[in-house]
């Protein structure tokens, strides 16, 4: 998730030890990620086990099931970090949905 | 958080590292939570074409608007009901 806001204001050299933090996190993530896609799409797709193999339309639902995930969580991404900016500059009521980033 | 005159020591490095860090894991977890839920919500698992038709596409950012918000709401309840609590306790101190 690039581009949010910290509220801690970190000097330069703790803003890079705490990038590495970050880049640790997003590989985890993102092995989350390809893993909950792999099990929504075959918990959507695959219904039918009279056969071992998959079948043409089995292969095209997951194709697009995993093409609409990604373009979705894009999506939602840019709300969310739009929501994520405009909640900070409102300073709204709540410790939840702060952000992070460079200052 | 108050100062009575003192002021409080420094947080050290360790300190903000992991107020960071366990502010970035709340956020990460909203998101997570945001697109599944927001991904059951409004998008029908026959999956008849690969992109975002326009109406998945305005209830998705529709779900976000409204998932911060109830976001916020629940918030708000929850920091009147622990301090109407503090107060039944006849709470004293200075307030935060």
């Amino acid at each position: 998730m690039a581009g949010v806001r910290s509220r801690h204001s970190l000097s330069p050299s703790e803003q890079r030890e705490f990038q590495s933090v970050l880049e640790k996190r997003q590989t985890r993530d993102m092995m989350q990620f390809y893993s909950n896609l792999v099990q929504r799409c075959f918990d959507d797709c695959i219904n039918d086990f009279t056969s071992k193999a998959l079948s043409t339309k089995e292969e095209t639902c997951v194709s697009r099931c995993v093409d609409k995930f990604i373009k979705t969580s894009d999506r939602l991404g840019q709300r969310f970090a739009e929501q994520n900016q405009a909640m900070m500059q409102g300073g709204g009521a709540g410790s939840a949905g702060a952000g992070f980033g460079g200052r | 958080m108050s100062f009575l005159g003192f002021g409080k020591p420094q947080p050290t490095l360790a300190e903000k590292m992991a107020a960071a860090e366990q502010e970035l894991e709340m956020i990460t977890d909203m998101f997570n939570r945001l697109t599944r839920s927001c991904h059951n919500k409004c998008i029908p698992t026959d999956y008849k074409e690969a992109d975002l038709n326009k109406g998945e596409s305005v209830c998705l950012d529709r779900c976000v608007s409204k998932f911060f918000d109830v976001n916020i709401r629940v918030s708000e309840a929850m920091q009147s009901q622990s301090q109407a609590m503090r107060g039944a306790q006849g709470g004293s101190g200075f307030g935060a």
